[in-house]
């Protein structure tokens, strides 16, 4: 395996709010080598965005963050602010799930690359507008629409212009947070194809986020699941989706319908209130297979195959 | 139209019969002048179904295709432009709002945001309770014991301690039963949900259908259910209707659909949904960029210009012909050969024919320029192309008109495509 691009370990994200600590990410430890796709599943309030948000700590003041990020060997922690400005937006690149709130109104979408391109790298304006205009080339919009503003777009438009302006300066790793939530099912599977194929031809790390385990078995080489702030399986998509080992994951894949379901399943119990969560085993209110000891003692990280993480108790029963 | 009121009564709990809602776009003076002041979103465009009584009928379509515009018009929540409703073979469509008033108890809505959906100062409760009490179908305890029975009945419980609760204290599952408790309490014949579990997380997508499922088997009521996913609507609806653009473009028993889609749209659909099983990964056949805007939708089939198997008599228009140049313009190379043609502002269209001044060339010279390209770009488009001609100093390119267009009965459904 090459080297990581990405290692987080024992990461933990407390946001401060009235009613006391919320927990949003409470210990997360991966690492992602180059080139990889890693999706992060969970559903709503898990954790999920904010853990991408951590990586490029884009987190509201006051916020606790703890454990080290690594991006290529270099403590992210560490780095004074301007440091880490460039590599924002330059070597770290963030897509959001609606891009329509992350382009200026005001601004055409020439102004938005030039600015981009000219934050991190001394070349003329022409020179910019040139890489732009190449680059919305590569996405299928034409260059004579560099001169237009947000509004003339449609979604699917304004999230490949998204994905243009993150690409144009050669990220060495992407994230994308929900890419696609806010799009139709057609225009979907459009970005998720260039996604791919830009993966490909750049050679650079993925790590993305979703709630839909459709797109995480489209795209990605690993999976990992989260659950009220903490990773309880990550493996390679085919394992994990073949043989799941965590309830958890068993219970998110019997109940996402799809064109093949044949029945109706759903997790009894509601997502925890990470202010103050359930102690040792986070799902033990809502696990079918929930003992004595899940809710006494947390469950260890065990890797059950090769590359096949779990934490759970009874981890051995699932194999 | 035919005169409806002759016609024998059916026993279709919801007749919908060429429903058109046209939007008009709001313009400033000068553009309205300009435009001739009657621009419209032609949000639903001749829409006809009916809805046998207890069954689940699914409207399915991607944003913007009309049909939640549908769903509101059925229950007159909205003026249709045309067409007609009928309830319970009662002709709707005209009534007004004092004759609706009495209908309202038997058809109800369910809304997609459930957060947004419960009035935030009222308790669940009273919430729950209301539509018994705005219809003076019973008094305020026995509305509230109404409402403490069907609370339990959706899974809210215990109920008198839900009873007290504010919306702010649920959660979205929560919530969205409390919204189904309201539909259901007065017992209605038909109930329009509205993308009832897009909102909601996976996990509890399903006890929500669940619960939709079993009030139906108790209580009868007949769903107009409409969604984007078409997995849901699979799992639910016994027919469905696929939308694009404001027209139905097949509808049937679900089962036949998805077994064998016959519209190349269906088809599209049904290819670009995720299959989370990443042992079947593959490149898939999408059908090119997005929906057009409504307010000028495409001539003859709309999903002609997205179409994988569009033919020559689809419909091809003047700015199909700009956007066949536009995209043939991305590649630099053949942008500079055909400099003369471009850039892709300076054509018009208008209708059937597209045309751009030639002043600086010698528009013969342009005009054996484009032939040649038409005849050499393998594309439907291109053989729909009538002429490409030379008018004083303009470059005119003129289609043939579309092929008339309408639904045909296909292996039991009804499909609006040329290639049957």
């Amino acid at each position: 395996m090459s080297e990581s691009v990405l290692e987080a370990s024992e990461l933990r994200v407390y946001y401060h709010t009235r009613r006391g600590a919320v927990r949003a990410v409470d210990g997360v430890s991966f690492a992602m080598p180059e080139g990889e796709t890693l999706g992060v599943v969970g559903e709503t309030g898990c954790g999920k965005s904010t853990l991408g948000k951590a990586i490029l700590r884009i987190l509201p003041p006051r916020t606790m963050i703890q454990g080290s990020l690594r991006f290529l060997g270099k403590d992210l922690a560490s780095l004074p602010p301007e440091e880490l400005r460039k590599i924002r937006g330059k070597d770290i690149a963030l897509i959001f799930q609606d891009p329509m709130t992350r382009l200026d109104p005001l601004f055409t979408i020439e102004d938005h690359f030039v600015e981009t391109i000219r934050a991190h790298e001394d070349v003329s304006k022409a020179e910019a507008v040139e890489r732009a205009a190449k680059a919305l080339a590569s996405m299928g919009i034409p260059e004579s629409r560099l001169k237009h503003y947000p509004h003339e777009f449609s979604g699917g438009m304004r999230q490949r212009i998204m994905i243009a302006m993150s690409l144009v300066m050669n990220p060495k790793l992407l994230i994308a947070d929900e890419p696609t939530t806010s799009l139709d099912v057609i225009v979907e599977a459009q970005i998720l194809e260039i996604l791919e194929d830009l993966r490909r031809v750049y050679k650079m790390s993925l790590l993305l986020i979703t709630h839909n385990l459709g797109i995480v078995a489209e795209v990605c080489d690993r999976l990992a699941v989260m659950y009220a702030g903490k990773f309880v399986e990550l493996g390679d998509v085919r394992e994990v989706f073949a043989k799941p080992i965590h309830p958890y994951t068993q219970a998110l894949l019997a109940s996402t319908i799809h064109l093949e379901s044949k029945e109706l399943y759903s997790i009894d119990g509601l997502p925890p209130d990470l202010v103050d969560p359930p102690p040792a085993c986070r799902f033990h209110p809502r696990c079918t297979y929930a003992q004595e000891i899940c809710r006494t003692e947390e469950p260890a990280w065990v890797e059950y195959r090769p590359g096949h993480f779990a934490a759970c108790h009874f981890g051995k029963d699932f194999l | 139209m035919p005169f409806r009121e002759g016609l024998s009564v059916t026993d279709a709990i919801l007749e919908v019969q060429d429903l058109v809602k046209h939007f008009p776009v709001k313009l400033p003076g000068i553009a309205r002048l300009l435009w001739g002041g009657n621009l419209a979103v032609h949000a639903v465009d001749g829409v006809s179904f009916s809805l046998r009584p207890g069954e689940i009928f699914g409207l399915v379509g991607e944003s913007g295709c009309g049909k939640t515009t549908v769903g509101r018009t059925v229950l007159r929540l909205l003026e249709p432009t045309s067409g007609s409703i009928r309830f319970e073979g009662m002709d709707i469509t005209h009534l007004k709002e004092k004759e609706l008033r009495p209908l309202r108890k038997r058809m109800q809505i369910i809304f997609q945001d459930p957060h947004a959906s419960l009035n935030p100062g009222m308790t669940i409760g009273q919430s729950i309770a209301d539509p018994l009490i705005i219809h003076e179908a019973a008094d305020e305890s026995e509305a509230k014991r109404a409402a403490l029975e069907i609370m339990t009945e959706v899974g809210l419980s215990p109920a008198e301690q839900m009873y007290t609760k504010y919306p702010g204290d649920l959660s979205g599952g929560q919530k969205q039963r409390a919204v189904i408790a309201r539909a259901m309490i007065l017992k209605p014949q038909l109930i329009v949900a509205d993308e009832p579990v897009a909102m909601l997380d996976m996990s509890i997508r399903s006890r929500v259908l669940e619960l939709m499922l079993d009030l139906k088997r108790r209580y009868g009521p007949t769903y107009l259910f409409i969604t984007h996913d078409l997995a849901t609507a699979k799992f639910i609806c016994d027919r469905i209707a696929i939308m694009y653009l404001g027209r139905i473009v097949e509808m049937g028993p679900s089962k036949g659909i998805y077994a064998d889609p016959k519209h190349p749209y269906t088809k599209a659909l049904l290819e670009a949904v995720p299959v989370p099983d990443p042992m079947r990964r593959g490149r898939k056949v999408l059908p090119r960029g997005e929906v057009p805007d409504a307010v000028n939708p495409p001539a003859g089939c709309r999903f002609h210009p997205r179409c994988p198997v569009a033919m020559p008599t689809c419909g091809w228009e003047g700015r199909d012909f700009v956007d066949f140049l536009e995209l043939r313009w991305l590649s630099p190379e053949i942008a500079a050969a055909e400099a003369a043609l471009g850039p892709v502002e300076e054509w018009t269209t208008a209708g059937l024919i597209a045309r751009r001044r030639v002043r600086e060339a010698d528009p013969g010279a342009v005009a054996i320029q484009v032939r040649a390209i038409v005849a050499d770009a393998e594309f439907p488009m291109t053989q729909a192309i009538e002429a490409v001609t030379v008018e004083e100093e303009d470059l005119v390119v003129r289609f043939r008109p579309p092929a008339p267009l309408e639904p045909k009965e296909v292996e039991g459904r009804l499909v609006e495509c040329l290639l049957y």
